[in-house]
């Protein structure tokens, strides 16, 4: 495919993890995050076509299934049977989070990050979008204080790092990808599990209400 | 010919924008199923006003009286000056950015002071958030179409469509990024959804409409109808500066009918756009206001950042 | 043969332990498997120091160099100490109805798959399935942090899962860049060899970024400041036993990480980038855990500080360079065994108090002698008191900083004397002076001591006579770091 098309798939990763940063609902919080990841997927089966191989196939079958299907469900469950339909709000206002992420990518964008983006320097633009999309991740894990979306901005960090890495060539064989998105899916399963017992306790995700712990 | 285009310029602002709040009724009726008031409406209720007695406050000065010719005066000069369906006529000296920024703004300062002269409590607090919603929204305003002067190489407004038309790809980003700005500050200056209900009666909530409650009969007509050609400036602002495509240089009868149905669609899409706008949303409270405006500020300078980037 | 064989016993054992009902079974099993790592470890080290790179398979799934072998080494000893604790102190805990037997069989499967977890993580060829596993790592002892289920426990549990997965996907990042020096598409799997191999085609300034993210990444694993604000609530909440292998064993494990790509970075840009980083995060590191020390009021909490303040002490060591290697991988070995001294012993503090609050604990030499002294002991060798062997590890690193960062050893020195002047201000307030009049006097059980007391032991036999094998292995370590 060519390099306009992925350029276009880049940015609207970008625009996502935007808009998961000043969206107020959760449920439009799981739907971007799920569509990041069908857009993940899109550019990982990419590369499979022009490189190959059966395993590798079966890996992105298999991170299709965790990450676009998956991940959304358990989420939403999460959302229905606590009835958060709201998140929790931003440390910083939705004026100050925008200049914040204008900072952010004009840095990346900038010399200081040359040597990073111009690893592969037909892919530059593509490297600079994933490598913005990294920094705003863990903006997003800062900035938002729902437990909820501390996890999404987890995924979504790890999203923009694979992204990068299928940018800059970087692709690990299938058994890694394999091992890497068992990992995740673990992941998932325990932060969920966790999720529900932060509610339990604390009777909100609101992380800012856990001060317990001073010393 | 030249004669005919500026006289056709002169009336069609006047002329077309009551149509334009009746299409604007009946969408959001047609949304709300409903079956709606007639399109042309908004004519027959200036007809009635205008032939309506009028009572006038004795604790009016002359501001009072005399805000409602300024502020349709206003109205009338920039309609003159902005493209509309030639993307030249002559070098017009008032067809400056900055000048129909703040002619405007004049006459958002007589509304404002006719606002607060007869004492009363509505009009008070309607003319200061009339005012804090207008300061911010100038940042926002001056910058989206500074934006575009910064594409087109200059700030005549006219100058500013013509090369407009020949859009590359590189300036679309920043187009978008400013038209988006542009559209919240066009909300707040002519008072829609997410600012201000134009046909709410609760004074609480008024922003707009209170400044014009002590008004009757003929001003209120020209106050209504000022306020109906401010929408369809900003309207035309909007498309002809961002989506100039369309226009004619100079040409035959006509390119320039031809020019004129581009036009009267491009119209009735925006008035779409914003009639479907407000059926979704609701308006926001006052404090979050400000939030919104700085957030089309941050647009702006954005799209403005984004062109020093693509040179 | 051997690495295979000790994660196949710990896997089954979990796997023995989730299908049993019994507790007794479950509680021999797990003896038994870490008895058997221990056995393995030792045999691994043994081969390692006498015919260098343990390679099975020609290193395509694991490999194990000299500081791997040290570090494997000190994983069966602390594994098996901490196993045996806590089968008696689980039974306690069970006496007390603190917990039920599904969080004792809970407890047993996690701890089994956190140490197969470590061990893979420890001997593994490729740098992404370290991650992997170290990863494996975080996720089994985050249930293992929240096991008592109360809001605080939660809450330590939840930050420190969210700091690590962020600070691994840091690190992630940066073993991609590492990973750009290599092309891809020509070689299989990528080990930590071919890695160095490759080192001097990567481009400096992206090896100094790669660099830092890892140094950020694992140095949250690690501890080190300004990372370290999930260590004192973790370490505070989890059982005993686990803040015990967390600081014991999770620590050398992901600085032996850092320093592996420190040994590529170096090659890439020069010594001085990564040695200057590593001063800079140590020292920090001693700064902030002795300046906070001072105030603690809660002795678990106290040990979380000691082992950030120890663990920059080693990035110190191995940023100094020379000598400082040396003591830095020795110091690493004493601090492993002393921690988990401390820890189980206050352990024994809380089954016996209740509370892990030092203000409620008072006169404790009185009322469980035992545990008192051996906790004292610890405290001193920790805190580097002569004729322990932390002395001269800090002795050696800090001298070998003199010559060319004198003011960091100076002030650093200042500072390990601020820790133990806090350590001894709140060992006496705890220990000395007269016992509270409801805690009745005794040890619980014999086998809630004997793991720290045969620790002590072998700490004070390894500050006066290193066996050669681990001469042999340090040395190498120093050679090539």
């Amino acid at each position: 495919m060519n390099l306009l098309f992925l350029q276009f798939l880049s940015g609207t990763i970008l625009l996502l993890i935007i808009l998961l940063l000043i969206m107020k609902k959760n449920f439009s919080v799981v739907f971007a995050y799920g569509l990041q990841s069908l857009i993940v997927v899109i550019i990982l089966l990419n590369s499979f076509f022009e490189k190959g191989g059966l395993l590798m196939l079966l890996a992105i079958l298999v991170i299709l299934v965790i990450k676009v299907i998956l991940a959304p469900v358990f989420f939403i469950r999460l959302i229905k049977k606590y009835a958060l339909s709201f998140s929790a709000s931003t440390y910083l206002s939705t004026p100050m989070t925008l200049i914040v992420i204008t900072i952010l990518v004009s840095i990346v964008h900038s010399h200081k990050f040359l040597p990073l983006t111009s690893i592969v320097p037909d892919h530059q633009v593509l490297l600079s979008l994933s490598l913005s999309a990294i920094f705003l991740s863990l903006f997003l894990i800062v900035n938002r204080k729902g437990a909820l979306s501390q996890i999404i901005g987890i995924l979504s960090f790890e999203n923009s790092i694979v992204v990068f890495a299928v940018f800059a060539n970087l692709e690990q064989s299938a058994t890694l990808q394999l091992g890497i998105i068992f990992d995740i899916f673990v992941w998932l399963m325990i932060a969920t599990v966790f999720i529900s017992m932060l509610y339990k306790h604390f009777g909100t995700l609101d992380v800012s209400s856990m001060k317990h712990l001073t010393d | 010919m030249t004669i005919f285009v500026w006289i056709i310029q002169l009336f069609f602002v006047p002329a077309l924008s009551p149509l334009c709040i009746g299409i604007i009724r009946k969408i959001k009726a047609k949304l709300q199923n409903r079956q709606g008031a007639n399109v042309f409406q908004p004519y027959k209720d200036i007809w009635k006003l205008l032939h309506k007695d009028e009572v006038v406050s004795k604790d009016a000065s002359w501001i009072f009286r005399f805000t409602p010719y300024i502020v349709f005066a206003v109205t009338i000069v920039v309609g003159l000056s902005i493209p509309i369906f030639l993307s030249r006529i002559s070098e017009f000296g008032a067809s400056d950015i900055l000048i129909i920024v703040y002619t405007l703004a004049i006459g958002t300062f007589f509304m404002a002071l006719s606002g607060m002269d007869t004492g009363s409590a509505f009009g008070g607090f309607g003319s200061s958030r009339e005012m804090t919603v207008s300061a911010l929204a100038e940042g926002g305003f001056i910058f989206s179409l500074l934006t575009m002067a910064l594409l087109a190489g200059s700030t005549n407004l006219f100058v500013m469509s013509d090369v407009t038309r020949t859009i590359t790809s590189q300036s679309f980003l920043p187009t978008i990024l400013a038209f988006g700005g542009f559209f919240i500050v066009l909300l707040a200056e002519t008072s829609r959804f997410p600012f201000d209900n134009p046909a709410t009666h609760l004074e609480l909530t008024m922003i707009h409409e209170a400044m014009i409650l002590e008004y009757s009969g003929k001003r209120l007509a020209l106050m209504e109808w000022a306020a109906s050609n401010k929408l369809l400036i900003f309207i035309i602002l909007g498309v002809n500066i961002f989506f100039p495509f369309g226009l004619v240089i100079n040409g035959g009868w006509g390119m320039i009918i031809l020019s004129i149905f581009y036009f009267l669609v491009k119209i009735f899409l925006f008035c779409l756009a914003i009639a479907v706008l407000e059926s979704s949303m609701a308006k926001f409270r006052f404090f979050r206001l400000p939030d919104l405006l700085l957030i089309s500020f941050i647009f702006n300078v954005v799209a403005i950042g984004l062109i020093q980037w693509s040179r | 043969m051997e690495i295979l064989f000790i994660i196949i016993t710990l896997v089954v054992a979990a796997v023995i332990n989730l299908m049993t009902k019994r507790k007794v079974i479950i509680e021999v099993i797990s003896l038994i498997s870490s008895f058997v790592a221990l056995i393995g470890s030792i045999i691994l080290a043994l081969k390692v120091s006498s015919s260098g790179l343990f390679a099975p398979w020609s290193g395509r799934f694991f490999s194990i160099d000299s500081l791997g072998a040290i570090i494997i080494l000190i994983l069966g000893l602390v594994g098996f100490a901490t196993t045996i604790y806590s089968i008696q102190y689980l039974r306690q805990e069970i006496n007390k109805d603190i917990i039920g037997f599904k969080r004792f069989k809970e407890y047993f499967i996690l701890l089994n798959i956190f140490f197969a977890a470590m061990f893979l993580a420890t001997t593994a060829s490729n740098p992404i399935f370290t991650w992997i596993s170290i990863e494996g790592t975080t996720l089994s002892t985050a249930f293992l942090i929240s096991f008592y289920n109360k809001p605080s426990a939660i809450e330590g549990a939840w930050k420190y899962l969210i700091i690590n997965s962020i600070g691994l996907l840091l690190g992630f990042f940066g073993t991609l860049l590492f990973f750009t020096s290599i092309d891809l598409s020509s070689v299989g799997l990528v080990d930590w060899h071919s890695l160095s191999l490759n080192a001097i085609h990567l481009d400096p300034l992206l090896a100094k970024i790669a660099f830092v993210f890892v140094l950020i990444g694992y140095g949250t694993k690690v501890g080190l400041v300004p990372m370290h604000t999930w260590k004192p609530d973790a370490y505070s909440k989890a059982p005993a036993p686990i803040g015990a292998l967390l600081s014991s064993a999770l620590l050398p494990i992901s600085f032996v990480i850092i320093l592996r790509y420190k040994a590529i970075t170096d090659i890439a840009v020069g010594p001085l980038f990564s040695q200057k980083l590593l001063i800079t995060f140590g020292f920090l590191s001693i700064a902030v855990a002795a300046l906070i020390m001072f105030n603690a009021k809660n002795y678990k909490r106290l040990l979380a500080y000691s082992s950030i303040e120890n663990a920059g002490v080693m990035a110190l060591g191995f940023g100094f360079g020379g000598i400082g290697i040396f003591a830095a991988v020795l110091h690493l070995i004493y601090h492993s065994c002393v921690k988990v001294v401390l820890f189980l012993s206050s352990g024994n503090l809380l089954l016996k108090y209740g509370s892990a609050k030092i203000f409620n604990i008072k006169g404790a030499l009185k009322v469980i002698p035992a545990t008192s002294i051996i906790f004292i002991i610890g405290f001193l060798i920790v805190t580097g008191i002569p004729p322990f062997g932390m002395f001269m590890t800090k002795l050696y690193i800090l001298s070998a900083g003199m010559k060319d960062y004198p003011l960091v050893s100076v002030f650093a020195l200042f500072f390990l004397v601020l820790v133990f002047v806090s350590f001894l201000k709140h060992v006496s307030a705890m220990f000395f002076g007269e016992k509270p009049e409801n805690i009745e006097k005794g040890e619980k059980n014999i086998w809630l001591l004997i793991p720290q007391i045969s620790l002590i032991v072998i700490i004070i036999i390894l500050s006066f006579y290193l066996p050669p094998f681990l001469h042999t292995l340090i040395n190498n370590v120093v050679l090539q770091y």
